[in-house]
């Protein structure tokens, strides 16, 4: 299984992420790793992953993002998760994904604005 | 009725008897070809009888179903016993102006001398149809009803929630209110659970689920009519509460959310460069 790449925005010091369509397992595994980097390789103050362009998530997949938030805010960084639509909400909560740590965002927008607050950005 | 085993003696009496069905009737050989049908099917279709003798039955079948009928023909004529057809499926017959109706359609396979017919017979079901239909609009805006989201200020939508709360009530409800926060950009939701004879494990994990289907979406809930006895169930049943933050009436709770609000705005200010 060949991991696709999500690719990584840097605007300042805040990283984006867009998560779209049918995300396998070695791409998130690669998100995670290259995200890391990412972070570790220039000042980063926060990381923002949209994941308005999915349509289902599993557990694994929940787990890794958790995982990942995990891992940035060791670094810290703030993370924010955007753009949850309520069909994945709902599928979130009853398989009992627990992003209970990591902040949460109805849209890009209002997730820009979290993150600046949160760390004074 | 005619039955299986039954040799067709005389054709007359058959054909007249097919003729004052109530049902619409269709007779195919083993070829899938029309060989027979009454006035009800020409009513019911909108063809003449002889633009449909001769011709395959597969023209009555909406062309979505169209290429898959032949096998479950063929499957029939296998294993001839007189059955509903598609037991269980919403079955829909095509008229000649193209419209669909949807059908129920009873199987009857004839022995003759002349080899093994099958005879249809279709009933119109549309009203049932309609009154089903009619009946589940009505139940699903009960349970509308049942669970209003309204927008009280800016960004801050209140759930009141009356009367018991059973998983089905709850699904919708979350549903609803994911919806909302969407729609209404929702930051806050007062869930306002005065209204809720009793809480039970059950309701109180609805109520958890509810809470963290809103906070996926980035909205945070405050529950508000928290009772004495509520209260003491909630803790009873391992609610975890820290993650909840909780007041005792609507209003507070309303005061709670605006000065959250505040204060979240008042930080977007220092922020912005």
């Amino acid at each position: 299984m060949t991991a696709e790449r999500v690719p990584i925005l840097r605007v300042d010091v805040i990283l984006l992420v867009t998560l779209q369509g049918d995300l396998d397992d070695a791409t998130v595994l690669r998100l995670e790793e290259e995200l890391t980097h990412e972070v570790a390789r220039r000042r980063t103050r926060g990381a923002l992953i949209d994941l308005s362009g999915l349509p289902v998530v599993d557990s694994f997949m929940a787990r890794v993002i958790g995982r990942i938030a995990s891992l940035v805010r060791l670094m810290g960084v703030e993370i924010v998760v955007v753009g949850i639509q309520p069909a994945l909400a709902v599928t979130m909560v009853e398989l009992g994904v627990d992003l209970r740590h990591v902040r949460t965002a109805l849209n890009a927008g209002k997730g820009m604005a979290l993150l600046r607050r949160l760390g004074d950005l | 009725m005619v039955s299986e085993s039954q040799p067709l003696k005389d054709e007359a009496t058959f054909r007249a008897v097919v003729e004052s069905a109530p049902n619409a009737m269709v007779m195919i050989n083993n070829q899938g070809v029309i060989v027979l049908v009454n006035g009800q099917t020409e009513r019911l279709f909108g063809y003449d009888r002889n633009e449909l003798v001769g011709k395959r039955v597969e023209m009555l079948v909406p062309e979505r179903f169209r290429q898959r009928h032949p096998e479950h023909r063929a499957g029939f004529y296998a294993d001839p016993q007189p059955r509903m057809m598609g037991a269980g499926r919403d079955l829909y017959g095509v008229r000649k102006d193209g419209t669909e109706v949807p059908v129920e359609i009873g199987l009857n396979p004839i022995e003759t001398a002349d080899g093994r017919f099958v005879l249809a017979a279709i009933a119109d079901i549309t009203e049932r149809v309609e009154r089903e239909k009619l009946l589940q609009r009505q139940r699903d805006e009960i349970l509308e009803l049942s669970t209003p989201v309204m927008q009280v200020w800016e960004n801050v939508l209140a759930l009141p929630i009356i009367g018991t709360l059973d998983s089905s009530r709850a699904a919708r409800l979350t549903e609803n209110l994911l919806q909302a926060i969407a729609r209404y950009e929702a930051e806050f939701v007062i869930i306002d659970i005065s209204g809720v004879p009793t809480i039970d494990s059950a309701v109180a994990q609805n109520l958890l689920k509810t809470v963290m289907g809103a906070r996926l979406m980035g909205a945070e809930s405050i529950i508000s009519g928290v009772r004495p006895d509520t209260a003491q169930a909630m803790v009873h049943l391992g609610v975890d509460i820290g993650a909840l933050r909780s007041r005792a009436t609507l209003r507070d709770a309303l005061q709670l959310a605006l000065a959250l609000r505040r204060e979240d705005d008042a930080r977007n200010a220092r922020s912005r460069p």
